[in-house]
């Protein structure tokens, strides 16, 4: 992990962090609802 | 390290691994039949998340733009990382769209694009029509752009005649698409996947620290330009302006691309989008970040003398590969490469076919057209369409490369824009509204990209002003015209 935060520049590297942070925080908040009866 | 040509037995060993590879997933792919009973299986399947997420990947990413966007770093360094957004995408996809047009898909029986448009406005057989013209432009025409890059890719490096090579891609693909439908196509995604991330992170493994590790990489390529390693580029497309509206159309672009569409219509369940981002990040983020380390190790290999110069920027991780990577990885990864490219053919082809059978024949000429008829139909059309779009790829017209990067652009200022609106403001949105969107963004979205492309070069993404227009005249075309009674 070091080594890609040394190859990526600093901006590119938080926006990737945000990503991963994102993605954990709509993990554990998406309460899927169950879809009504399609015909 | 072997030098500047490749071994005669290095070149067997690596053909060996590519033809094992086609005919292990061409025997895979058509396995997967058992799982189509009737057309709706063929054409959005009910995917467990494994499939669902190797095949949403694939579909995020073409092999030809997975090869593009490394070579995008071997070109202008570390400025690249700003690519980002296939990941970012995923975000976008699974959190914004897929939970509402999941469940809008399942609540009304929908199996394609133009389904819901049609089901949306109360069966309006406009909106059908306006949908499938849009579908045609974005994924059908694509089409013959993957025949061209597997052509491309087979003959430049492992030296089969350019026809040859379409060929036999068209037969791969057309075989197992024919056979399993999207099941085929989920099944070889996930395949190729693993494979490519398994390859790539060997690769990286071994390339990174025989250059000195990173820190070695960026000291070397700042002795070749110091620019390769300044934080941003200084001309597009890594300038501010450019990315920032890259970000916006391509979120767009991606996330209501009629392949994406598909792909959500196609899992099995709902829940699954909550672990899709996390998943992407993780698995996606290696196989899509590892390879620009890898190019920029690549800029640093052609600078000493190590691999021949790469006819493109596009093809200097193939190229490294291919000369400085033993065989069998070489091979496993290559393989992958042009699977992964033919895994975008296969996706465009399972929705093409049901446009002219589904969309067009069922839904506007004969509703009363027997399924299990419908399905062979559907069948006999995936050969035809591979087989003409084979044709063309012979002789590639010179307007695919602009077509491939219209795509997405056009996709974000028709069906972006209008599916956002009809998701998020259905209040305030009406027949009349989202025609005038779509027919706006494709107008003013064609005129910009070919004023980008052909005359002069714009300033930021040429489908950002398209996106804003169509994203304006929607309300006030809905507001302007409002039906008798809703």
């Amino acid at each position: 992990l070091q080594d890609l935060i040394i190859g990526m520049p600093a901006w590119a590297f938080a926006l990737f962090m945000a990503i991963v942070i994102l993605a954990i925080v709509w993990a554990i908040a998406f309460k899927p609802e169950k879809p009504k009866e399609g015909k | 390290v072997m030098g500047m040509s490749v071994a005669p037995e290095a070149h067997m060993t690596i053909l060996g691994v590519v033809v094992a590879y086609f005919v292990i997933i061409t025997i895979l792919g058509v396995w997967a039949k058992r799982y189509v009973k009737g057309l709706k299986d063929w054409v959005i399947g009910d995917l467990p998340f494994p499939l669902m997420f190797g095949h949403m990947v694939a579909t995020l990413y073409s092999g030809m733009a997975l090869i593009g966007a490394s070579g995008l770093n071997y070109r202008l360094g570390v400025s690249a990382f700003a690519e980002l957004w296939p990941i970012a995408c995923l975000l976008v996809v699974s959190t914004v769209f897929a939970p509402r047009l999941w469940r809008y898909a399942r609540e009304n029986n929908l199996m394609t694009l133009p389904d819901l448009y049609e089901h949306y406005f109360g069966g309006s057989r406009l909106m059908r029509v306006l949908a499938v013209i849009i579908v045609f432009i974005t994924v059908v025409i694509l089409l013959v752009a993957q025949w061209t890059a597997i052509g491309i890719g087979m003959s430049l490096i492992l030296g089969v005649p350019y026809q040859v090579s379409v060929i036999v891609g068209t037969v791969i693909v057309v075989l197992y698409t024919f056979a399993g439908g999207i099941w085929s196509v989920a099944i070889t995604d996930l395949v190729q996947f693993i494979c490519f991330a398994l390859a790539v992170i060997v690769i990286a493994a071994i390339a990174i620290p025989a250059f000195g590790g990173l820190e070695g990489i960026l000291s070397e390529l700042s002795k070749i330009n110091p620019k390769l390693v300044t934080p941003l580029g200084e001309r597009p497309p890594f300038v501010w302006p450019y990315i920032a509206t890259q970000y916006a159309v391509l979120f767009l672009g991606i996330a209501a691309h009629p392949r994406m569409v598909h792909r959500v219509y196609s899992s099995k369940k709902l829940e699954y989008f909550k672990w899709l981002p996390l998943a992407g990040v993780l698995g996606f983020g290696i196989a899509f970040l590892l390879p620009k380390y890898v190019t920029m190790a690549a800029r640093v290999a052609v600078e000493k003398g190590m691999m021949p110069n790469p006819p493109t920027s596009d093809w200097a991780l193939p190229y490294f590969v291919y000369y400085l990577t033993n065989p069998v990885i070489a091979g496993l990864f290559l393989a992958a490469l042009f699977a992964a490219c033919m895994s975008t053919a296969d996706t465009l082809l399972a929705m093409s076919a049901p446009l002219f059978t589904r969309d067009i024949y069922q839904r506007l000429v004969n509703p009363n057209v027997d399924e299990k008829k419908l399905l062979l139909w559907t069948r006999i059309f995936t050969v035809i369409i591979g087989v003409i779009a084979m044709v063309i790829a012979f002789s590639p017209p010179a307007i695919i490369p602009w077509i491939i990067w219209t795509s997405e652009g056009l996709a974000a200022c028709t069906l972006g824009v209008s599916l956002l609106y009809m998701l998020y403001a259905r209040r305030f949105v009406t027949k009349a509204g989202v025609a005038a969107s779509i027919i706006a963004g494709l107008v003013v979205g064609l005129s910009f990209g070919y004023y980008d492309r052909f005359v002069a070069s714009l300033p930021m993404n040429p489908f950002f002003v398209p996106l804003i227009v169509s994203a304006i005249v929607c309300p006030i075309v809905s507001a302007l015209i409002r039906p008798k009674k809703q």
